[in-house]
């Protein structure tokens, strides 16, 4: 997309996106505009100087020149906006993966910096072999590695990912109630293909359904803290401990992992289009088990704080 | 509580609609000339032809407008023989069709034909018409009432066309007089306004209202021209029998025994006029109806002039006879019931005199087919004879002003020959030639809805985005005093399940604290 004319007065240029006018294409009523945010995806705030003069703090930021809409919904609003009642805060709260609450299940993996999901009973476990086998999912000890969900066995114990919500400074100390500042965390979105994997509980007796898969086959869970306890619990840890990734006041953290979709478990069509191949360490330990491979992102949304982070994913079956 | 989203309430939406105009020139030379016709497509079923606005191989050309012609089985035309009508079956269901869809039908289920006022119990049909079928692409919505002007160039020489120029427009109360009794929206009148080069006049004068030629489909997009556009008025054919000199009676000047004429009237009935020789005995009298056997003189008619139609004698003494008898005893003969009788108007009997001599013959029937071509067999080159001319058909234009030649072609001499004697593409290239300029405002309906995003001063002062931060203290800050800042560059229009239907975003970026308050009214158009 181009950049939008700022020589002269402010245009405002509005676009349906392609799931809009998808919706509307289907007419059953799914295209009702009921709200609305604000973005400012292409503002740097690092360019605002407040060692200045009022007039000059924001120069830079104000030249800023702005793309024409992208009608792609989810190239837009990376960032959001957000509404908070009080104007005199000085910290708010982020997202932010914790890889250090629960030894190596919450960790990415070395050296694929993702999280590898293996997506079929060959991959995880040569289909339940009991010899060394090429198979990546655990070592020889028996004991599964880093970074690997069992995205096929989704009734065993399995790594997972955690997002905890807080303030990351110690000026707002752990024991802060965060709710007292209006910036308590407790609904979140995730953003997945849906071609690829759903959410289930970090312990596989739960899953989530979409609200919603739009034109690109992005689903869209939602989840909060109410509705939603086995995947959004309140951070009532106040230590300063190594398990804790948020230095100040917390507020909910989310768990989840990904159970691998049926396309992927049965065929190699989705590998072959989207994906790669690649190499990882079997059972024992000494060998490469050639791969193929998926990357993609999932993306965590603080409802409340608009905050979000993007965490990479591999979902990996050996290539055979 | 912190929020991102804010619901929009039922008086924060809105729904208007706006009807938009934009101008589409359409210069003649673009029609015919500038691409040397590689922008015109014909089809191998030659139905219509359609127009582009760029060689139409190029993936740039856009298609504007289509040509194509019909007439009605009641039109004159439609009795003319099949043989000499190029593509009559197709004009005929190229009009029904036209009509079918433009007029509708009558309560016993018939076509019905277009009407030149658009009152279809009574008053004059457009028999015979030009249909200009212009693309959506241009036409969008509808074309603006009041807007069509075609200016076509109606210049009797073919080569010059744009000399004598009309205005062909719809009404200047187009806007708020115009016609729904059709099945495809609301249609108005076309006239021919004005001019340019010469007075627009017919044979009764001057035009100071303008005339009726034509009827425009604003919803359809569709342009109807009454053939009267091109015709001159109505004239009989005529030409005249001559010689060279009257007195004279050399019978190296005066046609020998057999010699033949034949004329053919304006409705197809066609005579062979043959000089028999009274000078030798037995020669049939003048006004008799010849067969092979008749006796011409020194012999007989034989087969293959009896061949050629029906027969009439002429007689006279060819050796002593001068020229002006001759032609008053040409003259008896077709006047008799056997000739053509009524079916031509006669000069006079001529005294023979001294000097060149002729006798007029004129089409009773008036209209251009009564331009017939005359064959002679006549050695003596002092006697002559051309062909009828200066047949016309009735129309708005007198051919003192716009003469109705359509094509280089001698024999395509008006609207009406042209339909019948070229193909469909053929009048569609006949007419793109007098295109001299073509234009019409379009109309798109918008309907629209307006959400108007408002925004208190105590909202949208902070931001997620990931620079906002460092290490979760807010960039914009120093102390906790300040006010907060943030920056508007997107509005995201959401559905209730949070799915992103539309998006706008602003040319720069717009400063938001807690002491501005906003109104973004955004607008999507259907």
């Amino acid at each position: 997309m181009a950049f939008q004319d700022n020589s002269g007065d402010i245009i405002f240029d509005v676009v349906l996106t392609d799931e809009g006018r998808r919706r509307l294409a289907k007419g059953d009523g799914t295209f009702n505009i009921t709200k609305f945010a604000l973005g400012d995806d292409e503002v740097n705030y690092q360019l605002f100087d407040t060692t200045t003069g009022s007039a000059y703090q924001d120069l830079q930021i104000l030249q800023t020149p702005v793309f024409e809409a992208f009608t792609n919904n989810t190239s837009n609003m990376s960032s959001m906006l957000v509404s908070i009642p009080r104007n005199n805060l000085l910290y708010l709260p982020i997202l932010k993966i914790n890889e250090l609450v629960d030894g190596t299940s919450t960790s990415l993996h070395g050296t694929a910096k993702a999280f590898l999901v293996a997506v079929d009973g060959n991959t995880e476990t040569n289909n339940g072999s009991t010899v060394l086998t090429s198979s990546i999912a655990y070592n020889a000890a028996g004991k599964l590695n880093e970074g690997i969900m069992l995205g096929f066995s989704t009734q065993k114990n399995s790594n997972y990912l955690r997002v905890d919500a807080g303030i990351d400074n110690s000026a707002v100390p752990p024991e802060t109630n965060i709710s007292d500042l209006f910036l308590d965390e407790t609904q979140y979105s995730i953003e997945m293909d849906n071609r690829l994997g759903s959410i289930i509980g970090r312990y596989g007796k739960n899953r989530l359904s979409p609200s919603s898969v739009d034109d690109d086959n992005i689903a869209l869970y939602v989840v909060s803290a109410e509705t939603d306890p086995g995947f959004v619990y309140v951070n009532r840890d106040i230590t300063t401990d190594a398990t804790q990734v948020i230095a100040g006041a917390r507020s909910t953290y989310l768990e989840f992992r990904i159970a691998s979709s049926i396309d992927l478990r049965q065929s190699d069509f989705l590998f072959d289009r989207l994906g790669g191949t690649s190499t990882l360490l079997d059972e024992g330990g000494s060998n490469s088990s050639d791969i193929k491979h998926i990357d993609t992102l999932i993306k965590v949304t603080g409802l409340n704080t608009g905050y979000s982070v993007d965490v990479p994913f591999r979902f990996v079956k050996l290539n055979q | 509580m912190a929020s991102t989203f804010k619901n929009l309430s039922p008086d924060d939406k809105i729904s208007t609609k706006t009807l938009l105009h934009e101008a589409i020139p359409i210069t003649g030379t673009i029609v015919s000339g500038t691409y040397a016709d590689n922008n015109i497509k014909n089809y191998s079923h030659g139905m219509f032809q359609s127009v582009y606005d760029y060689p139409y191989l190029s993936s740039s050309a856009n298609h504007i407008f289509d040509i194509t012609v019909g007439y009605s089985n009641s039109s004159a035309l439609s009795s003319s023989s099949p043989a000499a009508v190029a593509q009559q079956t197709k004009k005929f269901n190229l009009y029904n069709q036209m009509a079918q869809v433009l007029v509708g039908y009558d309560k016993t289920g018939s076509i019905q034909q277009f009407d030149e006022n658009g009152d279809l119990s009574e008053g004059d049909k457009l028999n015979e018409c030009i249909f200009l079928s212009f693309s959506r692409l241009l036409v969008k919505d509808e074309i603006k009432k009041g807007s069509f002007n075609l200016e076509l160039g109606v210049n009797s020489d073919y080569a010059t066309p744009f000399t004598k120029r009309i205005k062909v427009v719809d009404t200047a109360d187009a806007a708020t007089s115009f016609k729904i009794n059709s099945p495809v929206g609301e249609y108005g009148i076309l006239v021919a306004d004005s001019t340019t080069g010469t007075n627009l006049t017919n044979d009764t004068g001057s035009l100071a209202s303008g005339v009726k030629c034509g009827l425009i489909f604003y919803q359809a997009g569709v342009a109807v021209l009454s053939g009267s556009v091109f015709d001159g008025a109505a004239n009989a054919a005529s030409t005249a029998l001559i010689c060279e000199d009257g007195d004279d009676n050399t019978a190296s000047k005066t046609p020998t025994e057999k010699d033949y004429i034949i004329l053919v009237s304006t409705d197809g009935t066609k005579r062979v006029y043959v000089h028999v020789d009274s000078a030798s005995a037995g020669a049939v009298a003048t006004g008799t109806v010849m067969t092979s056997a008749s006796d011409t003189g020194a012999g007989t008619l034989g087969a293959t002039i009896a061949a050629l139609g029906t027969c009439i004698a002429v007689n006279n003494n060819l050796s002593t006879h001068n020229q002006a008898t001759i032609l008053n005893e040409l003259r008896v003969a077709i006047g008799l019931g056997a000739g053509h009788g009524a079916k031509f108007t006669l000069g006079a009997a001529l005294t023979p005199a001294n000097g060149e001599q002729s006798i007029s013959i004129t089409q009773a029937t008036t209209g251009h087919l009564g331009n017939t071509v005359v064959t002679e067999s006549i050695t003596a080159a002092e006697i002559t004879i051309a062909n009828f001319s200066g047949g016309g058909d009735s129309g708005i234009l007198a051919t003192s002003v716009g003469a109705p030649k359509m094509t280089s072609g001698e024999s395509n001499n008006s609207l009406k020959s042209l339909l019948t004697g070229s193909s469909i593409s053929g009048s569609a290239d006949a007419l793109r030639h007098r295109i001299y300029n073509l234009s019409f405002n379009n109309t798109v309906e918008l309907n629209s809805t307006i959400y108007f995003c408002r925004i208190n001063h105590n909202e949208y002062n902070y931001s997620s985005n990931p620079t906002y931060l460092s290490s979760s203290q807010i960039r914009v800050k120093t102390n906790s005093t300040d006010n907060p800042v943030s920056y508007v560059t997107t509005v995201g229009l959401y559905s209730a399940d949070n799915q992103l239907l539309a998006v706008g975003k602003l040319s720069e970026p717009l400063r938001k604290d807690p002491t501005l308050e906003y109104t973004l009214r955004a607008r999507l158009d259907y």
